[in-house]
């Protein structure tokens, strides 16, 4: 429901129906001017004439809602859609996770006024009381059973018309139904009123059905601050995969299916899934199978939450992924141990790891980088057409050129090498932002008499360098 | 006595003293029937030292059977000194890439001197962490060879020694394979199998190139087609 605007000018959505154009919904100063849905429209507008009106869009509403749903996901699994304009969370087990049920309240209250939605939200022991307590009651959560007897009946979710007519028996509050002997209410009134007080009370469970279903498998990891950079999505991942694993694995389950789901600050979600042949539940491989796609989720402002599920989960014993983790493990290990020992006894610029870089320069492309600095070196993009051999430093280099501009001899290292061959130019620019200090190169593959290959290039003031070596 | 029997006795033999047959080894293939069905396994025994000599040309010719081996597990441990990499250069990542090899495994270890090339590589191997170790510009002898022959033994790990001294006479060593690769027109390779251990194949010369489609080395054109091609 959007909010009321503060310049406080009466609004309603209205909705054609068969028997005229009807107020659907009305604002918080339409409201307070007497204007109620269900009202024809022209009737309102003999009462407020300045009425502004739009269509409503139930079907919209509907899918806001579901959105809304989705986005509550972040609170517990298991949320429900109530009527149109309702969500039910059970949020058993759910709320110390945020502090208590006060805090999640709150943090319910502050998110949803972010939104720039207006909720009555409560908190109560039953889905019935929790209904009718953000309804009917005053605060968050109902006292006591007293609070809740104090309630109108209405607040039992009976039908208006049934409401009406127990309100003219002087039942107007719910405490009075309560005492009264079941027997004579259920022959005058049917058995509703009993079913919702016992509902009420949590004397007849109340199951609630649930928009997805709950996944037995499933851990959340929430921020204090949104992240947005990739790297911390993915550390986030890794943190929820391992925590993940580590209850399958007390299962003996392996997972078959996996979503990753993301709470944003705007309240939307993005969710990836992922497949696999056989179960699964080593963090290593399922690492690998999410990170291809990692960077299809677009953070927005800022997620706040990570969800990861086991949507679908098959039975896995402990030796098979023991034995691939185990051993992979080992290997990590023993790489770990490889370089520990050469860095320790060479020094860490003396061992070192390839990073692939971004930039077009041949030379900044990789950058090598002591292999004691943590992370997994990035990996960089094949390039057929590059030497595999590169100078650590482009050297001075002379070429000859014939008639018709063309490459004659290669003089390097003092030996003149005459040419049978050359590709190019490959003209390759430095990133604008650092033009000052490089200039565009004109690269050529060349091949001498003897079939040697070079990666030559040319600047444009004529200076001539050899890069690399091409097998 | 058999053929068969005579394999036999052989393998037993092999057992007894600790050593594992020539034909069990795992070993990795060129991909091209041709060398393959020379060598001993079919391919480069994975568990041995093998030298591959030659320029740039010998990288190529290393970067294809490194290729060929990335589904093995582990670092790609690379050892050289500083000046040998100032003078031809550093295995340049985009690039062996392109050649299958799993570059963002390459492990880059550089030493100051003879003895310590020997003991990077040693370390590397005993280590188990390695999927290939290779030592560039090694002065191999018999007793290093000897040495870093039984080291890729132990660990199950090839060793690939790569030398660029042409021209100079390579003292004899234990090597499985020892190769010299020079390069030919088209981007292609003469690769000479110097010596093969296990096999009479030694003293075969062919015209490959690299087909990096395949991840294969693939016979060329006979050299009778050279002089078409050098026309071109």
């Amino acid at each position: 429901m959007p909010r009321p605007n503060d310049v406080a000018a009466p609004r309603a959505l209205v909705l054609s129906a068969h028997n005229g154009v009807r107020l659907y919904a009305v604002d918080a100063a339409a409201s307070s001017l007497g204007l109620a849905p269900y009202m024809t429209l022209s009737e309102a507008r003999a009462l407020v004439p300045e009425l502004a009106t739009a269509p409503a869009d139930p079907p919209g509403d509907l899918a806001a809602l579901l959105r809304l749903a989705d986005w509550a996901g972040r609170y517990t699994p298991l949320v429900a859609l109530d009527g149109i304009d309702g969500l039910v969370l059970d949020i058993t087990g759910c709320a110390h996770l945020f502090g208590g049920e006060a805090a999640m309240l709150a943090d319910l209250r502050r998110l949803l006024d972010r939104f720039g939605l207006t909720a009555r939200v409560a908190v109560a022991a039953t889905p019935a009381a929790a209904w009718a307590w953000a309804r009917f009651g005053r605060g968050d959560t109902p006292a006591d059973r007293r609070a809740l007897h104090a309630l109108p009946p209405a607040a039992l979710r009976l039908p208006e018309e049934m409401a009406l007519r127990l309100d003219r028996l002087g039942l107007r509050r719910i405490g009075d139904l309560a005492q009264l002997p079941r027997a004579p209410l259920t022959a005058r009134f049917g058995t509703l009123p009993g079913e919702r007080l016992d509902r009420l009370h949590g004397d007849a469970p109340e199951p609630i059905t649930p928009c997805r279903p709950a996944p037995p498998w499933r851990v959340r990891l929430a921020f204090a601050e949104p992240i947005a950079r990739h790297e911390d999505i993915a550390a986030g991942l890794d943190h929820l995969l391992a925590a993940l694993c580590g209850e399958l694995a007390a299962g003996d389950q392996g997972a078959r299916e996996m979503t990753f789901r993301v709470y944003r600050v705007d309240g939307s979600t993005q969710a990836l899934r992922i497949g696999t042949a056989r179960p699964l539940r080593t963090p290593g491989l399922l690492t690998r199978l999410f990170a291809e796609r990692l960077g299809e989720i677009d953070p927005g402002f800022g997620l706040e939450t990570l969800v990861l599920e086991a949507g679908v989960t098959a039975p896995q014993g402990p030796e098979q992924d023991d034995l691939d983790a185990q051993s992979a493990a080992e290997q990590a290990t023993r790489e770990a141990q490889l370089i520990d020992r050469l860095v320790n006894w060479l020094g860490p610029d003396r061992v070192r790891r390839p990073w692939g870089v971004e930039s077009h320069l041949p030379e900044r492309a990789v950058a090598w980088r002591s292999a004691s600095e943590p992370g997994p070196p990035d990996r960089s993009h094949p390039a057929a057409m590059r030497p595999l051999r590169l100078m650590p430093r482009p050297e001075p280099a002379a070429v000859e050129q014939a008639e018709g501009r063309k490459l004659a001899t290669l003089h390097w290292r003092r030996v003149a090498r005459p040419l049978v061959r050359a590709d190019g130019p490959e003209r390759i620019a430095p990133e604008w932002w650092r033009a000052p200090d490089s200039a565009t190169r004109d690269y050529y593959r060349v091949e001498d008499a003897a079939g040697r290959r070079y990666w030559i290039y040319r600047e444009p003031a004529g200076n001539w360098f050899l890069h690399g070596l091409a097998p | 006595m058999t053929t068969a029997a005579l394999a036999t006795l052989r393998a037993e033999l092999a057992a007894l003293q600790g050593r594992r047959s020539v034909a069990s080894a795992p070993a990795i293939g060129l991909g091209t029937a041709a060398v393959d069905s020379l060598l001993p396994g079919g391919g480069l025994r994975l568990d041995a030292l093998h030298e591959i000599v030659g320029d740039a040309a010998a990288t190529g010719f290393l970067a294809g059977i490194l290729g060929r081996m990335r589904h093995r597990r582990g670092l790609i441990v690379w050892c050289g000194e500083r000046h040998g990499w100032q003078e031809g250069g550093l295995p340049y990542p985009p690039a062996l890439l392109a050649f299958g090899v799993p570059a963002e495994r390459l492990l880059l270890v550089e030493v100051d001197r003879m003895a310590d090339l020997m003991r990077a590589v040693e370390d590397s191997l005993r280590s188990r962490a390695a999927m290939a170790v290779v030592a560039e510009n090694m002065g191999l002898d018999l007793t290093a060879s000897r040495r870093l022959q039984l080291a890729a033994e132990a660990a199950e790990t090839p060793v690939f020694a790569l030398r660029r001294s042409q021209g100079a006479r390579i003292p004899p060593t234990v090597a499985a394979t020892r190769w010299t690769v020079a390069p030919d027109a088209g981007s292609r390779w003469q690769v000479r199998l110097e010596r093969c251990r296990g096999t009479d194949g030694a003293g075969r010369q062919w015209c490959l190139e690299w087909n990096d489609a395949t991840l294969c080395f693939d016979l060329a054109a006979a050299l009778a087609d050279r002089s078409g091609a050098a026309a071109e």
